[in-house]
């Protein structure tokens, strides 16, 4: 998505909010209906496994109960994975306090591409997977929203509250490290 | 490993491969790629974890739109989490009293506000003090038994010894059996003008003031007479 795609999605957002306030609820779900994949993609790259239907509704819920607060200087879906972000972090807090539930692990993040593994079958994709599993969080967040989502930095900055500065620094020490794992 | 040295090229290869390029620089973004080999094997590990992206959920829309507050209506009051329907997965929409988080739910109030535990605090605090008074008017202090010596000395009434504190004792407890009560010869003379004393009087009371440093109150009773044996025999 080009940077004049993204100008055009976010005019088309901002139309769509604005018929919302209007009180027009097909704007809704036409909001929901463009973010909705996006969301619900990103909070697998999160590693959120459960629930997935809960989260994405809770998302748009609580983006729509806030929209005064939206700001146009980021994209409405930068924001909503802002959001999203937030709830599933939320949710691992509230699952940590919970002696009953397991706890998230960075390492159960290896389990997190077994649906894959008919996909890429090889062993470099294998190798590639265990090596984004050792990555810090934070690392590993912003690898993936800058190769599989195709962010820029300021927007991955953005959705994870850092800098600019701290997401590309973050990005190159997980290439370098993912490089390193593999070619050991 | 070889790196690239063109970091701004390095950067733009996730963009080159989400397609985030413009025409042109993606012109120069390939061209680069076929020259070199680092940027060459970066792209392709990138490639491979952008395949990797997982595939999306489907998600239930109409639930979805369902959940979210009235379009138009985006005053506090509709602002809070409360939704009506909640998704239940592959299935429709059912409705649901209140899914409010046990976290956001209000703290029921206090059976006892503020102000009473103020007051049941000052009134606490009052009760301890009277009682700690009242206690110590109880118990005999070290000063309370020092007056009470002196001023039987004064008055040369009998006074008991075990009141006197240890550090006053005249005397050496393994040698000198302690009797509690001892009475007290004539100690003091009668205040007079001091040409009513004798000479035998005033020479024993200048042997008293000489004697006394004025120190402490131990020096000072040192001389209590006590058995019987005391300096002022041969007064009046």
């Amino acid at each position: 998505m080009t940077e004049a795609d993204r100008a055009r999605d976010a005019a088309e957002d901002q139309a769509l909010i604005e018929r919302w306030r209007a009180g027009d609820q097909r704007a809704a779900t036409e909001l929901v209906e463009r973010h909705a994949t996006a969301l619900s993609r990103f909070a697998l790259s999160l590693g959120v496994r459960d629930d997935l239907d809960e989260l994405v509704q809770d998302t748009f819920v609580r983006a729509f109960s806030a929209l005064d607060s939206f700001r146009a200087d980021s994209s409405l879906r930068t924001w909503l994975f802002t959001i999203e972000r937030r709830l599933v972090l939320d949710r691992r807090r509230a699952a940590r306090r919970r002696p009953d539930v397991v706890e998230v692990q960075a390492g159960d993040a290896a389990t997190e591409y077994h649906a894959l593994d008919g996909l890429v079958a090889n062993e470099t994709a294998t190798q590639v997977r265990q090596a984004l599993a050792r990555l810090s969080p934070m690392q590993r967040d912003v690898f993936l929203l800058r190769v599989q989502e195709g962010r820029a930095y300021k927007e991955i900055a953005e959705i994870l509250g850092s800098t600019e500065g701290a997401a590309r620094v973050h990005y190159h020490n997980a290439l370098r490290a993912v490089k390193e794992w593999i070619h050991d | 490993m070889i790196e690239c040295t063109n970091v701004e090229m390095q950067d733009q290869l996730p963009d080159l491969i989400a397609g985030a390029l413009s025409p042109d620089a993606r012109a120069l973004a390939e061209a680069h790629r076929a020259l070199c080999a680092a940027c060459q094997a970066e792209y392709e590990l990138l490639q491979m974890v952008r395949r990797m992206r997982p595939a999306p959920a489907r998600v239930n829309i109409a639930a979805i739109v369902a959940a979210l507050p009235a379009a138009g209506a985006q005053d506090s009051a509709t602002r809070s989490d409360t939704r009506p329907f909640r998704v239940i997965t592959g299935g429709q929409a059912q409705s649901a009293p209140s899914l409010k988080r046990p976290a956001r739910t209000a703290r029921p109030r206090p059976v006892f506000g503020a102000a009473f535990m103020r007051y049941a605090a000052a009134v606490t605090l009052v009760a301890i003090g009277g009682l700690s008074l009242i206690m110590a008017d109880r118990t005999p202090s070290l000063v309370s038994a020092e007056q009470q010596v002196a001023n039987s000395i004064l008055s040369g009434t009998p006074f008991d010894v075990a009141m006197m504190p240890e550090s006053a004792m005249p005397y050496d407890p393994n040698t000198v059996p302690v009797q509690p009560v001892v009475s007290v010869a004539p100690a003091v003379l009668p205040i007079q003008e001091l040409s009513a004393y004798s000479d035998e009087e005033l020479t024993l009371l200048m042997e008293q003031l000489e004697a006394w440093d004025g120190a402490t109150h131990v020096d000072s009773t040192s001389t209590v007479p006590v058995s019987g044996g005391t300096p002022f025999q041969g007064g009046s």
